[in-house]
């Protein structure tokens, strides 16, 4: 699964920590859903789309 | 943020990993032991297998509760690394539990500490090759 959550992050000029707080995960998560290595459960992908408030698909293309 | 939400903030994954995998590596070359489990009580092979059964059943039961618990309160990214490294664990105790039984010829035998010290460091290096190479290997 690709993201765009690199992107999405830097265009609204938020840290990996600043993001982490909002999702009330930690930043190693952010980390490694960035890096790809780590597809997150559907509950997150939903609080990470809804956040950005996009739709799942727009967040996460699949490979 | 709940107490229980803040027991789980302060307990750091990775250093419980680092010092399950320090001990038990420790535990490995400490010196032999002939620890043996019980054997107290003399009972017939089919009381034995009810009773071990029956606690079976309760611990893997209570286990489940737990571990749900725990889903919902842990970081999922940590929660998978925990639970994939556990299969690492227990994929490679059967392993080298089945390795020296197959060649007990040659190999020195195993106490049931070794057994225990290899089914923990195998989940922590399990833990610590999905947090090097990501779930997704």
């Amino acid at each position: 699964m690709r993201n765009r959550l690199k992107v999405l992050r830097a265009e609204r000029d938020w840290s990996q920590a600043d993001l982490a707080e909002r999702l009330k995960v930690s930043r190693q998560s952010i980390n490694a859903i960035e890096t790809g290595k780590y597809d997150p459960s559907l509950p997150l992908a939903f609080k990470i789309a809804e956040l950005f408030a996009m739709s799942i698909e727009e967040v996460f293309q699949p490979e | 943020m709940s107490w229980k939400k803040m027991v789980h903030g302060l307990v750091k994954p990775d250093w419980v990993f680092a010092i399950l995998l320090v001990a038990s590596g420790t535990f490995l070359f400490m010196s032999q032991s002939d620890l043996e489990i019980g054997g107290g009580l003399a009972v017939s092979p089919m009381i034995k297998g009810l009773l071990v059964f029956g606690l079976v059943l309760l611990v893997s039961f209570l286990s489940t509760i737990g571990i749900s618990l725990d889903r919902k309160l842990a970081d999922d990214y940590y929660f998978q690394l925990m639970a994939n490294g556990a299969i690492v664990g227990i994929i490679t105790n059967l392993m080298i539990v089945a390795v020296f039984v197959l060649f007990k010829d040659w190999l020195p035998a195993l106490t049931i500490k070794d057994i225990f010290s290899i089914l923990m460091a195998g989940w922590s290096l399990g833990y610590f090759f999905y947090r090097w190479r990501g779930l997704k290997v």
